[in-house]
């Protein structure tokens, strides 16, 4: 594994306070678009599938151009690649959840819509609390929604919000990549960065469960 | 020669050690190594050119990308490599911006007297590769690549053809290929039997020694000049040892700390042209360039030092 990293720990978390300030104000811009979920998931209905897909899918293309084409490929070859997956998972989820409409907000506070709005809300804080209380700068935690780990947290949190186990298959991404950047930050011992996607592959393991026993 | 011409001091430096390394079929005789009044140097079999038998790597430790502070931290690590007599700087795509760091560092010296530029053609794609290796000449800044390497063997029979044109057109002054971790020996046993090749480059160091049996040999049989990667194993094998004291006999090998100890194992082989040690700080550059100054080991000492270091 440590032989597909070619940077060091310092390296990569310092890239992250360059992106981010390279890219202000995109992560307040992208709070925005969280809280816009939140009224989502307050209408429900087909409609509001089709804006939550369009954030996603925003979440997705923004990261993968601006941070894994237009930063990360500077440290790792595999960044473009990378990229161009991210872009394919916007692609794909804009695709099924709108010209396709197979985005149906669950209307009512179910079980699911209140962990997806858990998921949602810690793909915001978890990052910057664990920078805070492990004593790093803060300029250089994941924002939500424009950095990796938290795009697949909130990918994986709006298929909590949807009906049905149709649009389960938009998961092998965010668990590929989450299994990918798991490894990484466990062979890096950059322990700040184990839980997002560690979290990440728990909440897809049982959203599948839940689902496919239904 | 990249830049400027190689120092002269290096062609003569050492005269005494090089004569006593001259490869034939075998070893010959392992001499008792001296280094000169100066600095271990190593002839290339091909074209008897000296270069200093302690080199550079730049895998990780160059990576550093945009960050201009440890861009110039990573200056004055070359600053030191250039002072304390280095020449060989190995890199390659593989190692995302490293080329353009080494590149950024040779620039800001403005000086690469005796640099002996190395790197590397990585793609499956012959086009591609194409492409790399005009990248390289790009991102190091220089006129002349010294040695360019197909990179763990990959697509070597496509890339080797385009190497041998840009060393016709004398943009490149010697090919080679590399493999790492013990891996692709036979495969790199079989280009060294039948391609006319300068250099290889293969992981060789006090306990990966797979190499001794037969790449070794055959690499002096052929006078392909050889580069040893991962010395210190990535980090694990300095970490391991500099946990134990070095035997009080070391410095009859002329070590006196561990990367010492280490390094000379290696250089001390007849076979091995240079090795090329990875690191982000000027106190472990200083260190391991001193690894190419005083006496150094012969065979039995070598054996002695292998067995030391694989019972710890
Ligand atoms: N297939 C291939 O072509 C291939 C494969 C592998 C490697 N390579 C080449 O070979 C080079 C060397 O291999 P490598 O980088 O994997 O590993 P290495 O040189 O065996 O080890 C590098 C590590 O050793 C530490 N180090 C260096 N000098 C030290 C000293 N004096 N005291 C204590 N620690 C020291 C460095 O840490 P600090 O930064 O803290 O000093 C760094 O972490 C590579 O950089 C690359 O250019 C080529």
């Amino acid at each position: 594994m440590d032989r597909l990293i070619p940077f060091s720990p310092d390296v990569y978390v310092g890239m992250f306070a360059r992106y981010n300030a390279a890219t202000w104000p995109a992560s307040v811009t992208a709070v925005f678009l969280g809280a816009l979920i939140l009224v989502c998931v307050r209408r429900g209905g087909a409609d509001a599938g089709r804006t939550l897909a369009l954030i996603v899918a925003a979440f997705w293309i923004w990261t993968g151009w601006a941070f894994q084409i237009g930063q990360y490929s500077n440290l790792n070859w595999a960044a473009d690649p990378f990229g161009w997956l991210f872009i394919m998972q916007g692609g794909l989820t804009a695709f099924w959840g709108t010209a396709l409409g197979r985005f149906d907000v669950a209307a009512g506070r179910t079980r699911s819509v209140e962990i997806g709005i858990v998921l949602l809300f810690l793909a915001l804080v978890l990052h910057p609390a664990l920078t805070f209380f492990m004593q790093m700068p803060i300029e250089t935690a994941h924002g939500f929604g424009t950095a990796p780990a938290t795009t697949a947290l909130i990918a994986v949190a709006a298929l909590y919000l949807v009906y049905g186990r149709a649009s389960l298959w938009l998961l092998t991404w965010p668990v590929l990549w989450s299994a990918w950047d798991l490894a990484s930050a466990w062979t890096m011992a950059l322990w700040r960065d184990v839980p997002l996607p560690a979290l990440t592959l728990f909440a897809a393991t049982y959203l599948i469960a839940v689902r496919v026993r239904r | 020669m990249s830049r400027l011409s190689i120092d002269r001091r290096r062609f003569i430096g050492t005269a005494a050690a090089g004569t006593a390394l001259g490869l034939g079929g075998g070893f010959g005789a392992w001499p008792s190594l001296a280094a000169g009044p100066d600095i271990l140097t190593k002839p290339i079999p091909k074209s008897a050119e000296r270069i200093p038998a302690i080199g550079m790597g730049t895998w990780i430790t160059f990576n550093v990308g945009e960050d201009k502070k440890l861009r110039d931290a990573r200056t004055d690590v070359l600053a030191k490599f250039f002072e304390l007599g280095g020449g060989m700087i190995d890199s390659s795509p593989m190692y995302g911006s490293a080329e353009e760091v080494v590149g950024y560092g040779l620039d800001k010296l403005g000086r690469t007297d005796g640099l002996f530029s190395a790197t590397k053609v990585w793609t499956p794609s012959t086009d591609h590769g194409r492409g790399q290796i005009d990248d390289s000449f790009r991102l190091w800044g220089v006129k002349t690549i010294d040695l360019f390497q197909v990179h763990n063997l990959l697509n070597w029979e496509d890339h080797l053809q385009t190497l041998r044109a840009e060393k016709s057109a004398g943009r490149i002054r010697y090919i080679g290929i590399t493999t790492s971790h013990g891996m692709r020996h036979g495969g790199m046993e079989k280009i060294m039997q039948t391609e006319d090749i300068d250099f290889v480059q293969l992981t060789y160091n006090a306990v990966d020694r797979n190499a001794e049996a037969r790449l070794l040999p055959l690499a002096a049989e052929r006078g392909i000049a050889v580069i040893c990667n991962r010395p210190y194993r990535r980090s694990s094998l300095i970490d391991h040892v500099q946990s134990h004291p070095l035997p009080p006999w070391a410095a009859d090998a002329g070590a006196g700390n561990w990367p010492e100890f280490l390094l000379k194992f290696i250089i001390s082989h007849p076979a091995v042209t240079c090795a090329i040690p990875a690191t982000s700080k000027v106190e472990h550059m200083t260190e391991n360039m001193n690894a190419m100054r005083g006496q150094m080991p012969d065979q039995k000492m070598r054996q002695r030092m292998a067995e030391y270091v694989g019972d710890l």
